[in-house]
């Protein structure tokens, strides 16, 4: 599957070209080292890339984690002449200057951040780090990170994600309604390439929709399910950490609807329990989620003995809870 | 003899059991004879390296063993792996194929690291090789991977569906299985098809008729009715009985963690008389007592504090 090509005028993003103005005049004004921080999917790559096409210079990526090293090799060491060596060398076939793109700053921030301020004034070459999480701006990493420019990027709008898997559907000559794009878009969380994945597996199997991303698509039928104390029927089977937070999350909101004075005190006792050994799931943990299914199905389940009158489904107030 | 896992393991899509629409999904994609990168989760026994195997086969045919090679648990999870192993593999030209595949089975256990690493890799390898990753939670994979993969998953097999499996064999094999005998088989294997298997094959070596009593005694080591007369003896307020029996299951040497998860199941079970509302409160206890333990705290404490609680309830 063919997507657009990485230039400028293709990048998208929330609003009026905010990223891109503030990317691109800094560049105007001689910055040469850069952070791109934000949510995956949301067209850091993309941006870098672009630049790069535009201004007709080179382009490597780098991702610290394929680096091969001993066990007794002094990595901090090791990056940096990397990283030198490869902002210092150009290609011997073209003398154009280039765009080096880092994919993980927060490993060599837990190498050693010095590392950023010793290859500030390194050669011409255009540096971009890309940043994930709030590490840069832990106070203790402020110093090293001062002389880049920081610019942050935002999940996309559902919109935006229909509109660019608009634009590749036509491009590829996909057949699909605008609904079922709707549908891929909504699955995507904001997340570019999630969308273009879920696109391209409707491409290659010739129109089966995708699975949703985000497992919460039954989330009303298990609602339903608790409020009206029969669990037996629907699928719990809870598949990851961030699909128990959402129906938290559900459930939070829509349980005073159902039930009152000591059935509601229970459910919120089973309900903060549970939350409280989500946030004990570490890494391997996950015998755990066997109680919290218990606790969140069966047992606020059993709170409950007949449909009420009225539950309003619409989302919660995302807003307010993180 | 041959291992029954292997004799009994599918060929074809259609011998999967119990995954209709997932398996559509793939047989779509087999069909178009192009494979994206993918992640099968979905809890274990259930069918997903069957059908990254069956795939694989559907789509190169005779060659499927060249441009496949799976990665298990046993093999080693560090970075240094990835950058030598499977870079080795997915670098190098696909036989007579479009592209290879890569399965990592149990992939809940890669490294973040490695899993960082990874993610360059697929994009620089992608015009060869294509990575599957198996796992029982889709969020052990990091986010980078995770949208860079079609999603598959998996769900646990219902009564029926292990029946059908329980038949399917005991036909075969010549074995007698009553509806008890089922009944124990599924409970025990919680509709794990390897377990299962392995489990059938263990008990046909000693008789070709098995019985739901043998299947409870051989399969977990902890004896049920023995377990569920400690909860009793321990809701009935008399710890110190309830107390001798979980210390006979310690010196018999059953894991603290095997007895844990049998209480849950035989509390959760309607077996046990317990007031609903204490249920909850049970149940809270209880994964109170599992978390400490796998924090590192003495299994055999947290175990007659668990059951101290219990006689606790009586009044």
């Amino acid at each position: 599957m063919q997507l657009p090509k990485e230039t400028i005028s293709n990048f998208i993003e929330n609003g009026y070209g905010r990223i891109k103005n503030q990317f691109l005049s800094a560049i105007e004004k001689g910055k040469k080292r850069f952070i791109f921080n934000g949510a995956y999917g949301t067209g850091k790559t993309f941006l870098a890339k672009a630049f790069a096409n535009d201004a007709k210079l080179d382009f490597k990526e780098i991702n610290l984690y394929t680096l091969e090293y001993g066990e007794e090799d002094d990595t901090s060491k090791l990056f940096y002449s990397y990283i030198t060596q490869e902002a210092m060398s150009t290609s011997i076939f073209s003398q154009r200057k280039k765009v080096l793109y880092i994919t993980d700053i927060e490993k060599l921030i837990k190498v050693n951040p010095s590392i950023l301020k010793k290859i500030k004034d390194l050669s011409d070459t255009l540096i971009i780090f890309e940043s994930h999480g709030s590490d840069i701006f832990k106070a203790d990493n402020r110093q090293f990170v001062s002389d880049y420019v920081i610019i942050n990027f935002y999940k996309i709008n559902e919109k935006n994600v229909e509109l660019y898997l608009r634009k590749v559907a036509m491009m590829n000559s996909i057949n699909i309604s605008g609904a079922k794009l709707a549908e891929i878009a909504a699955n995507s969380d904001g997340n570019i390439m999630s969308a273009v994945t879920d696109l391209q597996f409707y491409y290659i199997t010739g129109g089966v929709i995708p699975v949703h991303r985000n497992p919460d698509s039954n989330i009303f039928a298990r609602l339903n399910a608790i409020f009206s104390g029969d669990v037996s029927n629907v699928d719990t089977y809870l598949s990851s950490q961030q699909e128990v937070k959402v129906f938290e999350i559900w459930l939070a909101e829509k349980l005073p609807m159902v039930f009152e004075g000591y059935s509601l005190y229970n459910a919120f006792e089973y309900l903060s329990f549970s939350d409280l050994l989500l946030n004990k799931i570490k890494a391997q943990n996950w015998v755990f989620l066997k109680y919290i299914r218990f606790l969140l199905f069966n047992m606020i389940g059993s709170l409950s003995s007949k449909m009420p009158v009225r539950v309003d489904y619409s989302g919660p107030k995302w807003g307010l809870y993180y | 003899m041959d291992l029954w896992i292997e004799k009994y393991r599918p060929n074809a899509f259609d011998d999967i059991l119990g995954q209709r629409d997932t398996i559509e999904k793939l047989k779509a994609m087999a069909k178009a004879g192009e494979v994206q990168h993918m992640i099968l989760s979905g809890p274990p026994g259930v069918g997903k390296t069957t059908s990254a195997i069956v795939l694989a086969k559907t789509i190169f045919g005779d060659q499927w063993s060249h441009n496949f090679i799976e990665l298990n648990a046993s093999d080693d999870r560090k970075l240094s792996v990835i950058q030598g192993k499977v870079k080795e593999f997915a670098r190098s030209k696909p036989i007579d194929a479009p592209f290879k595949m890569i399965l990592f089975d149990e992939a809940d256990s890669l490294t973040q690291e490695a899993q960082q690493a990874l993610r360059r890799m697929m994009e620089e390898y992608s015009g060869t090789c294509r990575f599957i990753f198996s796992v029982n939670y889709q969020n052990n994979i990091i986010e980078p991977i995770q949208s860079r993969c079609a999603i598959f998953r998996f769900k646990s097999l219902s009564e029926e569906d292990v029946y059908e499996f329980i038949d399917k064999i005991s036909r075969q094999e010549g074995l007698e299985v009553d509806d008890d005998a089922k009944k124990a088989l599924f409970f025990v294997s919680k509709g794990d098809l390897r377990a299962l298997t392995n489990l059938m094959q263990s008990l046909s070596t000693v008789s070709k008729k098995i019985e739901a009593e043998v299947v409870y005694k051989s399969s977990g080591t902890v004896n049920l009715e023995r377990l569920k007369k400690a909860i009793e003896l321990a809701l009935s307020g008399k710890y110190l009985e309830a107390k001798a029996i979980i210390s006979s299951f310690i010196d018999e040497g059953v894991g603290p963690k095997e007895i844990i998860s049998e209480t849950f199941e035989l509390i959760t079970s309607s077996d046990i008389k317990v007031d609903e509302k204490m249920k909850g409160y049970i149940i809270e206890k209880l994964a109170e007592a599992e978390y400490r333990i796998v924090e590192g705290a003495t299994p055999f404490i947290q175990l007659q504090s668990f059951f101290a609680f219990l006689s606790s309830l009586k009044r």
